[in-house]
């Protein structure tokens, strides 16, 4: 079997994860997590599991985090899905396309800081929309794919409002992108609250 | 260390997780179950005060959403919320019913009868000097007479016992949800609940629990050795931190980039762990992999499960390799990729 010396696997599991509700009994008020941390592994490995933070609220593993002298960047950061871009890249995942989304995404993320916007943004990032769109760069004609923005505010991640930018700033980020992107000549902004639509566009 | 703990039992509400975050804000100690939980579990867990969450039910419907009994006779104080407070009372003798019409939104409640509960928490006062709160109100039913030794300490204008309390068994309970942010005062009565009334200190704060979190790590690994899947994300880098402060080389991470993760993240986990804190992480750059099997799919499910499933092969087949024998012998194998 894989691995002779280690005995333990150890991973991320949150209080949120662990606590048995009522509703959970009667299959009412249970919503279905799909959970990203390593499941089957454990078995597979035949390791122990170990996990640390399964006493904890999120926000008191930020707390712990910080007590742990890791940085205020890292550890106030988004959220970001297990599968990561691959279900911000709607439809077929491609490399071309990931190099794509990882610029631009950059690109929103660094203007939300500057602008001191990220950190009353709950959660923000771009999405890789496989479609092309015609437009005008130069001289030339261009049919390039189109990115949409999304950042929302949420106390909970159960219901989200769109975050109200300013438009100087959501002009700054698309400028930016179509300039610095090539490949990409068309952002948009998704102005859609949760519910109806979720947070993640996949 | 041996935290004083308030026990937590849910009733099903979808804001029952907030009560237990606001508790632990007051830096005490506190955990959820369901309701119907054994009574021995109840006594075991040594309570230094209960709180029944709100639910979905009515009393009168759901015979069996109720309070173990020994929760009224454990001589600990009681916080009743919403279905709590409608359970509390039915239980104790009073009497519940439905209201006719669901309450759902803000309510003004004036604070009554000088309880300890409410005592100089209020948003405005009326011209009579009555304390005012704005609270948050999502209920059918309600209580329409006491239970013995009860007195009613908030009102308002549909819901006349909004509040009751027997303050010699210092059991309390409202009709509103103190827990979500819209109770304005919210934070102030649940720090009057832990504190005053159950007499709860502050034990319960990140930097102390570092030292309480390493001590346990030990206790349980051993001089084992232990593997942690890094993503980048706070979670699974708070563990590492963590790992590593209470067992040093014991622990190797393995980080794997599936060619999904956010700009130079892969760089900032090798700096922030690797190099910065010398901890052992195995970088696998295994982005073809990922891709060849992500080629021609597009529906999300099938994506999510094959990203899940190929993270699983290689984690696996790092954690097999040689190298990692290596590792386990005290090698440093900072960024190999």
């Amino acid at each position: 079997m894989p691995s002779p010396n280690a005995k333990w696997l150890a991973q991320g599991t949150i209080y949120p994860d662990v606590i048995e509700s009522a509703g959970a009994k009667t299959g009412k008020a249970h919503a279905i997590k799909s959970h990203h941390n390593v499941g089957g592994l454990p078995d597979t490995l035949k390791l122990k599991l170990l996990e640390p933070l399964r006493e904890l609220f999120k926000d008191e593993v930020r707390e712990l985090g910080i007590a742990l002298g890791l940085p205020h960047d890292m550890v106030y950061r988004h959220p970001f899905p297990g599968p990561g871009l691959g279900v911000r890249i709607l439809g077929e995942v491609k490399k071309e396309f990931a190099d794509l989304l990882r610029r631009a995404d950059a690109i929103f993320i660094d203007e939300l800081r500057a602008a001191g916007w990220y950190e009353k943004t709950s959660q923000a990032f771009a999405v890789f929309l496989p479609v092309k769109s015609v437009g005008v760069m130069g001289d030339g004609r261009t049919y390039e794919y189109v990115v949409a923005l999304r950042a929302v505010e949420t106390q909970d991640f159960m219901t989200a409002h769109w975050a109200e930018l300013p438009h100087s700033l959501l002009g700054k980020v698309s400028n930016r992108i179509i300039n610095e992107v090539r490949g990409i000549n068309r952002v948009v902004y998704d102005i859609s609250g949760k519910p109806p639509a979720t947070i993640e566009w996949e | 260390m041996a935290h004083q703990k308030i026990l937590i039992l849910d009733f099903g509400s979808q804001v029952s997780q907030l009560i237990a975050r606001r508790v632990r804000e007051q830096q005490v100690y506190c955990e959820m179950h369901p309701f119907d939980v054994s009574e021995q579990f109840i006594r075991d867990f040594k309570p230094q005060g209960i709180i029944l969450s709100g639910g979905p039910n009515s009393v009168y419907e759901a015979q069996d959403w109720k309070a173990p009994q020994v929760v009224f006779e454990l001589g600990v104080p009681v916080l009743g919320i919403c279905y709590g407070m409608q359970t509390m009372a039915q239980q104790l003798g009073g009497k519940v019913e439905s209201s006719g019409k669901r309450e759902f939104g803000y309510a003004e409640i004036r604070a009554r009868g000088h309880s300890e509960l409410f005592k100089g928490i209020q948003d405005r006062s009326n011209a009579e000097g009555h304390g005012l709160l704005d609270v948050w109100m999502s209920h059918g039913d309600k209580v329409t007479e006491l239970p013995a030794g009860f007195k009613v300490i908030a009102s308002s204008e549909s819901c006349p016992i909004a509040g009751m309390a027997d303050e010699v068994r210092k059991f309390y309970a409202v009709q509103f949800h103190p827990e979500v942010t819209h109770t304005i005062k919210g934070k102030e009565m649940f720090a009057r609940f832990v504190h005053e009334i159950c007499g709860c200190g502050h034990d319960w704060n990140m930097p102390d629990y570092v030292n309480e979190a390493i001590e346990k790590v030990r206790a349980q690994v051993g001089k084992e050795e232990v593997i942690l899947g890094l993503s980048g994300g706070v979670d699974s880098s708070v563990v590492a931190a963590l790992l590593h402060r209470a067992i040093g080389d014991q622990l190797t991470c393995v980080f794997v980039d599936n060619g999904l993760l956010r700009l130079n993240e892969g760089e900032q986990v090798m700096q922030t762990f690797a190099r910065s804190l010398g901890v052992k992480v195995i970088h696998v750059d295994a982005t073809e992999q990922f891709m060849g099997h992500l080629k021609d799919v597009s529906d999300p499910e099938q994506k999510r499960k094959i990203i899940g499933r190929e993270f699983v092969e290689v984690f696996q087949a790092e954690s097999a390799k040689p190298e990692r024998q290596m590792a386990g012998a005290g090698h440093h194998l900072p960024g190999c990729d």
